[in-house]
């Protein structure tokens, strides 16, 4: 692959050699790991406390989790059992309505599951004490619809979640700049989301769902308001992060060529998983 | 880009509606300067006025007029000599309409009275004596009355001779005619009867002996109450219902402000829903958005506030100029008046913003993904 063609013809810069995981230096700031600055630049890092739990294989992991809408009259999931492993790539696909999307939902704390347990690495994601800092800095998300916030240039968007970060003013803007260069928008900065392409849109939410050097990406039909060739372009550009930085990704389609490019294929039908390709862990 | 960036842009991206509740909270808080600025200046007039003619101490009966009601001039007798009475003159006053004056103030002093000291001769002379039917006019007053010296002035069925204009180093003063109290005495059918007494106590009398000067009169004489000079009027009924008056109108002007923001921030958080749940699903906390909408109110009220201020403060200044109520009043636009005006105007945003805020945070960030 090469590189400037996920870039829209612009050459992006190697986001190896900029992307400092802003949880580390955080946690480094706090001198709980003096490490992470100098060690690991690429590698995402946690800032749940795992210090007492046991080296995990599996990143998550959810065992018998159902969701019921509308007091009960809608049943979403019904009885979700899988485990994901740390730089898996995870792509989960089926028909409109099986449930897919409030999956992802609960992956990143957005939603409760009404029965089971839902980890991420050991911890119980429902349960989580501050599921603001999890979405903030653990989970970076890209919807379909972008969801860049209209009244905000590219440069502005790719910051916001980067409040919670607590990183200083000039540096939040420094690391805007960077990942906005990395996704091949360094001459787009101050453009406001409607003068931007659809491509261009939604490469301005992945550099966002970067913004605090998450572990995982939840993508949600990141390609579905596309052309094919930005959906291409886009695909590539998920999955060139996802090796590069060894993060974890779960994507959800429904369109099967791109399931094919995961490293495992999950297909649900009516809040189940019917089918688990890839897998060397397959059921709980 | 900081924090306050994105309050600020969730006001500028609707600037009319945003300038509509700024122009309603203004409106309000204009209410509040120029009333409580009227009323402050109202008392504060008379203060001044009272400094100016070298008076300590004033007893009149205030009771619920703003212009005291007479008694008898010998009362002055039974105040004249006690302790600590440097000089006293006794003084008719009232408000009335002169030819095209609506309202001015006439001012008769006891002949010979130090009331008469602080004046100063522009043009003209001062009257010959008590019974010279002539006027002066403060400076104002001559503008207003458009009266120079030689001209005639009716008051009531009596026609005057303005003698003199003179500068009386007050908003008061330089409003007033002046007479010699047996003139307006018998134009008004007062026959000896006063309604003030100016009292000048002698020089290194201690706030203490004031205090117990006034308690002694007060013993004394039943027909009046007497007070500081700088308390005749902000002590007196009247007064008090004026002022509860003004600020009663202009809390009502600021509930409508209230009103006017809480529904801009209503709608300003409808209208965001989808935003506010991209936050949440972005990391921001509850409290940050809390934090956000209320910032936006409060910055809307401290906008409406600082323009409030503006439109009162000009719109006193042109009412003080108008014929009406020219030379009757000096508005207090005191900085202590106008910072708790943009205070009222910045708690009036927090506090409409809290239901709008509290209504933010209970949005579920999953809705972000819909759609």
């Amino acid at each position: 692959m090469v590189q400037h063609e996920l870039c829209g013809g612009r050459e992006p810069k190697n986001p190896k050699k900029i992307l400092k995981p802003i949880a580390a230096e955080k946690k480094s700031r706090r001198g709980r790991d003096t490490s992470a600055i100098s060690g690991r630049l690429l590698v995402p890092t946690t800032t749940l406390d795992t210090a007492t739990v046991a080296p995990l294989r599996y990143i998550f992991e959810a065992k018998g989790i159902a969701k019921k809408f509308d007091d009960g009259q809608v049943q979403a999931l019904r009885g979700v059992n899988f485990r994901v492993s740390q730089g898996d790539f995870l792509a989960v696909t089926g028909p409109s309505g099986c449930g897919k999307t409030t999956l992802l939902q609960m992956l990143g704390a957005l939603d409760r599951p009404t029965k089971g347990t839902l980890l991420y690495r050991g911890k119980s994601i429902p349960d989580l004490r501050d599921p603001s800092s999890y979405r903030a800095l653990e989970v970076g998300f890209i919807f379909q619809a972008f969801h860049l916030l209209p009244t905000f240039s590219a440069l502005e968007n790719v910051q916001i979640p980067m409040f919670e970060s607590r990183l200083p003013r000039s540096e939040r803007r420094d690391r805007a700049v960077t990942l906005l260069e990395s996704v091949g928008l360094g001459d787009r900065l101050n453009h406001f989301p409607a003068k931007l392409s659809g491509g261009e849109r939604q490469r301005v939410a992945i550099a966002r769902s970067l913004a605090n050097s998450p572990s995982v990406l939840l993508a949600d039909e990141p390609t579905g308001n596309l052309d094919s060739a930005n959906a291409r372009i886009i695909l590539e550009l998920i999955i060139r992060i996802h090796r590069e930085q060894k993060m974890t990704l779960v994507l959800v389609t429904h369109d099967m060529s791109i399931a094919r490019l995961a490293s495992r294929t999950i297909q649900m039908k009516d809040g189940r998983i019917v089918s688990d390709r890839g897998s060397n862990n397959a059921g709980v | 880009m900081t924090f306050f960036t994105v309050v600020t842009r969730g006001l500028i991206r609707r600037p009319v509606r945003t300038g509509l509740t700024i122009l309603g909270i203004s409106v309000g808080i204009a209410a509040v300067v120029a009333l409580v600025g009227i009323s402050h200046g109202f008392s504060k007039s008379w203060e001044t006025g009272m400094k100016a003619r070298g008076t300590d101490v004033v007893v009149s009966n205030m009771g619920s007029s703003l212009i005291p009601k007479p008694f008898s001039a010998s009362v002055r007798d039974r105040i004249a000599h006690l302790p600590h009475v440097d000089a006293t003159c006794g003084i008719l006053v009232d408000v009335m309409g002169i030819e095209n004056a609506q309202m001015i103030m006439v001012s008769a002093r006891e002949w010979g009275g130090f009331s008469w000291n602080n004046l100063k001769l522009i043009s003209g002379h001062m009257p010959r004596d008590a019974a010279e039917p002539a006027a002066l006019l403060g400076r104002t007053a001559a503008d207003v009355l458009k009266k120079k010296v030689g001209d005639k002035i009716q008051i009531e069925t009596s026609e005057l001779t303005v003698v003199g204009i003179v500068d009386g180093n007050a908003w008061v003063e330089n409003g007033s005619v002046i007479l010699a109290l047996p003139i307006f005495q018998e134009i008004t059918g007062n026959q000896d009867k006063i309604n003030v007494i100016d009292i000048r106590v002698t020089p290194s009398t201690s706030a203490k002996d004031v205090e117990l000067l006034c308690a002694e009169i007060n013993r004394r004489v039943p027909e009046g109450r007497a007070v500081l000079a700088g308390e005749n009027i902000s002590k007196s009924e009247a007064y008090r219902v004026v002022q509860a008056m003004s600020w009663g109108t202009s809390l009502l002007a600021v509930l409508v402000g209230v009103l006017g923001v809480m529904n801009t921030m209503l709608m300003a958080v409808f209208e965001r829903t989808q935003e506010i749940c991209i936050l949440l699903a972005l990391g921001w906390r509850r409290g940050r958005i809390i934090r956000m909408v209320l910032w936006e109110s409060a910055l809307l009220g401290l906008l409406g506030g600082v323009a409030g201020v503006m439109i009162g403060a000009v719109g006193v200044k042109v009412l003080g100029m108008t014929p009406a109520i020219r030379g009757l009043l000096e508005p207090d636009l005191s900085m202590s008046l106008l910072a708790i005006s943009v205070a009222i105007a910045v708690a009036v945003g927090v506090i409409s913003g809290l239901y709008p805020a509290w209504r933010s945070s209970q949005l579920v960030p999953s809705r972000a993904l819909q759609g």
